[in-house]
């Protein structure tokens, strides 16, 4: 069976938003023989389009405005990894136990914001500007293109999800669980 | 005649009856007047059914064979493009839709018919009940869904749209084949795609509003671009954790909620306590300890000092744990002072109070001070908030250090800060110390500009080590000025003014000390629940 890949795009803010998922879907079903559904709000479901748009519709599926939360939870459930931005996504897939990968852009520090979970891999790249607080989508007023995130390549964060699939799953710690 | 073949017929009745059916009206004359159309459909159906236009290039698509494959048509090649009952058959339906659409010319037709998932099918999910090969089942809604994934929104637009149910029986049953309509016919136009479509589709940023300030994006001196770094969970079971409380009874009273926590976040956990003598047997009846050692640093009371600096105490601790190790050493003392006693511990991760810039061998620091520290509940008023008369003025203070200054009539020396307070009662204390020779002013309060006197001039002495303070309440909120006047005849001596201490009196807002031990062990459990690890990849 084809792991599944789940992949939320885009987030609240353009700053947060990783430029290369078409890349990292494309290397997905290239090198991991996977399938990658794309998941987010309606709003979203028009970037998702362009940004599967000429891909084979079994293997990239845009789920985007198409289903509620709990069933966002149900294929986060089912999936080989997540891979999200700095974003809600990311976060509730980490509470959920799932693999994820979470890409960081400057302008947040992981460290107060990443998601926490037993499989849980953040990408962020140390750019002499970190931090800048520039959150939203004020993508203009970055001097430097984004490079914080454009420096993260698709090659290095398909090497995560390889790391994270073939890991054995690590259930949250007992009596931790109901805690979170 | 078999069933499927039937069933074909009936498809290719409805075809024909829907396109006869829009035959008159002004767009499909257009359509079907055009030179070159391709009409597309599933092989195997009746080959004696007539063809929508007698110009029309008929093609026989053979599915799954021919899925994800291009026609061999070259682009923009047709005037309209006609797909009857064929896209439910297709996998790749984005692939399909978007190869059709490409041999479109501006001004071209895309002609899409379906079978209505309500007409025909009458199900919510696959299979059909008439054809096993449908893969997909459609509503006018679901068509254009996947219209939109597969093309882009500016080279096209939806002409025609109908659910067509024109002498469908709705009494008939579900399990048998309709009659009458039962599809969905959608028609796009191929448009000249508007010169701004790339930058839409790209999402480029609107220029900034002229006149918007730009926020700076600085690179710190010397700072240069490292490498990605990832921070990975690491999979941690806390098996073993020493506690340490190692002061008086009150002290482990107010420790019990925190203990208590740390149990519920790890109820498998081999919890040791490490607490004076005196406090074993409460220690022992609270029954959450798997073991109790006991170590007196502090005495029962306050009688002997602290052994800080004693070697031998030292010693005496570190023999105590030798050949102990725990995955977890927690300090539950707020104060410092035992914080070299957890260094000791050997200990995968060592979790206290303070910061990691004081304590670098703390795993998990809360960085809160002891809020029995003096001046937390202070709110520090700095001396750029005032104005001065005589003397200079930095952002640390205000420095009048010439000869002394003797004043005839009282004057405003410094005034300020014009801070906004809402109703309460206040206590303001007016950091301002002599440099040498101690001397007295007036000190008031005022509001509104001055114009309405909060408490009359009082004299004070200025002098070391004791502050000005004035208290004072407020029913409703003003806009609050503090004044120092010289006095009458009196000489002004050199002094630093370093601002104001604003507190509220009767109030703390500040944690306790039972909360600020739960909020440690709180973080202890979150903590070790995910645990990291930090890499770097080199790329």
């Amino acid at each position: 069976m084809n792991p599944q890949i789940v992949m939320s795009p885009y987030s609240n803010g353009r700053m947060r938003d990783w430029p290369e998922f078409r890349k990292l879907a494309i290397l997905c079903v290239k090198e991991l023989d996977a399938t990658v559904e794309f998941v987010g709000s309606s709003a979203q479901r028009h970037a998702v389009n362009a940004l599967i748009r000429a891909l084979p519709a079994d293997r990239y599926i845009n789920h985007c405005g198409r289903l509620s939360w709990v069933q966002t939870g149900a294929l986060i459930r089912t999936a080989a990894c997540v891979v999200s931005n700095n974003s809600g996504i990311g976060h509730f897939s980490a509470e959920l136990g799932a693999p994820v990968v979470s890409l960081f852009a400057a302008t947040h520090s992981p460290f107060e914001w990443m998601p926490r979970g037993s499989n849980v891999s953040v990408m962020v790249r140390r750019t002499g500007c970190t931090p800048c607080r520039l959150d939203g989508n004020l993508v203009s007023y970055c001097p430097y293109n984004r490079r914080c995130l454009t420096a993260i390549t698709p090659e290095d964060v398909l090497g995560e999800i390889r790391q994270l699939i073939a890991l054995p799953h690590t259930p949250v710690q007992p009596g931790c669980a109901d805690v979170l | 005649m078999s069933g499927s073949e039937r069933n074909m017929d009936d498809r290719v009745r409805t075809v024909a009856s829907s396109f006869e059916r829009l035959a008159d009206t002004a767009l499909f004359r257009r359509i079907l007047s055009s030179k070159c159309i391709l009409e597309i459909r599933l092989r195997g159906h009746d080959p004696s059914a007539t063809s929508i236009s007698h110009r029309a290039t008929r093609l026989e698509l053979d599915y799954p064979a021919d899925e994800g494959k291009a026609l061999s048509f070259p682009d923009e090649s047709q005037d309209a493009v006609l797909s009857s009952y064929t896209l439910q058959h297709i996998v790749d339906y984005r692939g399909a839709i978007a190869d059709w659409f490409r041999l479109l010319r501006v001004g071209g037709f895309l002609v899409i018919n379906v079978p209505h998932q309500f007409l025909y099918e009458r199900k919510l999910s696959l299979p059909s009940r008439f054809d096993a090969s449908h893969k997909r089942f459609y509503t006018a809604a679901s068509l254009l869904m996947e219209i939109e994934e597969a093309l882009d929104p500016h080279d096209y637009r939806v002409r025609y749209l109908e659910d067509n149910d024109e002498g469908f029986d709705y009494n008939a049953e579900p399990q048998k084949p309709p009659s009458g309509g039962h599809n969905i016919i959608v028609v796009l136009e191929r448009i000249r795609r508007p010169d701004y479509a790339d930058a839409v589709m790209e999402d480029k940023p609107i220029e900034r509003v002229e006149g918007r300030a730009r926020r700076p994006v600085a690179i710190r001196a010397g700072a240069s671009d490292g490498p990605t770094v990832i921070i990975r969970s690491k999979p941690h079971q806390v098996r073993t954790i020493a506690v340490m409380k190692l002061d008086h009874r009150g002290d482990f009273i107010l420790a019990k909620p925190a203990m208590s926590e740390l149990r519920r976040y790890f109820p498998s956990a081999a919890i040791t306590l490490i607490c004076g003598q005196w406090n074993a047997p409460d220690a022992a009846a609270f029954g959450i300890f798997d073991d109790i050692l006991t170590f007196n640093f502090f005495s029962e009371t306050r009688v002997a000092a602290p052994k800080w600096q004693d070697a031998q105490t030292d010693a005496e601790f570190a023999e105590m744990m030798r050949g102990r190790r725990f995955d977890l050493a927690i300090d539950l003392r707020v104060d410092l002072d035992t914080r070299k006693f957890l260094s000791m511990i050997d200990a995968e991760h060592r979790a206290g109070f303070g910061n990691q810039m004081r304590f670098p061998f703390l795993d998990i620091d809360l960085p809160i001070a002891n809020p029995t520290a003096p001046d937390r509940e202070k709110f520090l008023i700095g001396p750029e908030r005032f104005f001065a008369k005589i003397g200079t003025r930095d952002e640390r203070k205000v420095l009048y250090n010439r000869s002394s200054y003797f004043t005839s009539q009282p004057e405003f020396l410094i005034w300020g800060p014009y801070m906004t307070l809402g109703p309460g009662s206040y206590s303001v204390e007016v950091d301002v110390v002599p440099l040498g020779w101690r001397f007295s002013v007036d000190i008031d309060l005022a509001a509104n500009a001055g114009t309405e006197l909060l408490k009359r001039p009082q004299h004070y002495t200025v002098r070391r080590k004791v502050l000005p303070r004035l208290d004072f309440d407020l029913k409703e909120p003003k806009v609050v000025e503090v004044r120092v006047l010289s006095r009458k005849h009196r000489f002004v001596r050199p002094f630093r003014f370093n601002g104001c201490r604003l507190r509220m009196r009767n109030q703390w807002k500040g944690p306790h000390q039972q909360e600020l031990m739960y909020m440690l062990t709180s973080l202890v459990g979150l903590r070790m629940n995910s645990p990291y690890t930090v890499s770097e990849v080199a790329s």
